[in-house]
């Protein structure tokens, strides 16, 4: 890349070509305004007979999150606190504290007593089952 | 005085390989809180996912360098995707005086915190004013 920078005539496509990398480079992992970012981050997932549902909530206890299920509604919901320890003089802070609300929509409605949720790590995973009528079934074809 | 010595650098070779494998696995500099008291620097690392067996950390010439892959389970069709598997990778610049030996690192909740215990030639010393 950084050869064609003295061909004057190819300086800008450098340049462009610097611009996507960079974006690429931020854009893969964070898609959102970075003075907006979405927390916490997650992925959800439908296996045939559940959804499950894995956020990031790094350094976060099972006390900091409330985790409310409707008929197809996941909400997750709390407040991340950060304190810097005390006595210690700061010189950089790039996490910060948060307070959110998550609700993720479900298309099919979930077994809400069944669903189990899961704090590991700093990953929380929800799995919540479909309803018999919601799961899907392999139909048999009868032949007369 | 530590502020400025301390360096955030990308690893390039991680980009490149990214680049070339079929299946995805982004570098990800981790956020990172850093502190400081008489006694030692304390790094705290925000790395979601990690797991002890796949940390390291290193120290080498002035350079401590943390990274970590962060493996996630597939669980059937991928309805939201936020979140991929990640290699977690940051280097800092360390001053001087910081006594090699005594580093320790712990993981907690997906929080990695790194104490770096000054040297005796690092640490604030009140002297003594002689009266003549």
């Amino acid at each position: 890349m950084w050869t064609r920078w003295y061909d004057f005539d190819r300086s800008f496509s450098a340049l462009d070509e610097f611009q996507r990398r960079m974006d690429r480079m931020f854009g893969e992992f964070q898609r959102e305004s970075p003075r907006f970012p979405t927390f916490p981050r997650a992925n959800l997932y439908d296996t045939d007979t559940a959804y499950v549902i894995q956020a990031e909530m790094p350094g976060m206890t099972e006390k900091d999150v409330d985790l409310t299920i409707h008929q197809d509604e996941v909400c997750i919901e709390g407040e991340r606190t950060l304190a810097p320890p005390t006595g210690y003089s700061v010189h950089r802070q790039e996490r910060a504290p948060y307070k959110f609300s998550r609700t993720f929509t479900l298309s099919e409605p979930v077994d809400v007593d069944a669903a189990t949720a899961s704090l590991k790590d700093g990953i929380l995973v929800v799995v919540a089952p479909k309803t018999a009528q919601a799961k899907a079934r392999t139909i048999e074809i009868k032949s007369n | 005085m530590v502020h400025q010595s301390m360096q955030k650098t990308m690893p390039s070779k991680d980009l490149m390989r990214r680049e070339t494998t079929a299946q995805p696995m982004v570098t990800v500099m981790p956020l990172v809180d850093i502190f400081e008291n008489d006694e030692e620097l304390l790094i705290v690392a925000e790395m979601p996912g990690a797991k002890r067996e796949n940390l390291a950390v290193k120290f080498a010439n002035d350079t401590l360098t943390l990274t970590c892959t962060r493996q996630l389970d597939k669980e059937g069709t991928l309805l939201l995707g936020e979140l991929q598997p990640a290699e977690y990778n940051r280097s800092f610049v360390i001053p001087r005086g910081v006594d090699a030996s005594k580093i320790t690192a712990e993981l907690k909740l997906g929080v990695l915190n790194v104490h770096l215990p000054k040297g005796e030639s690092a640490r604030a010393r009140q002297i003594e004013v002689k009266q003549l």
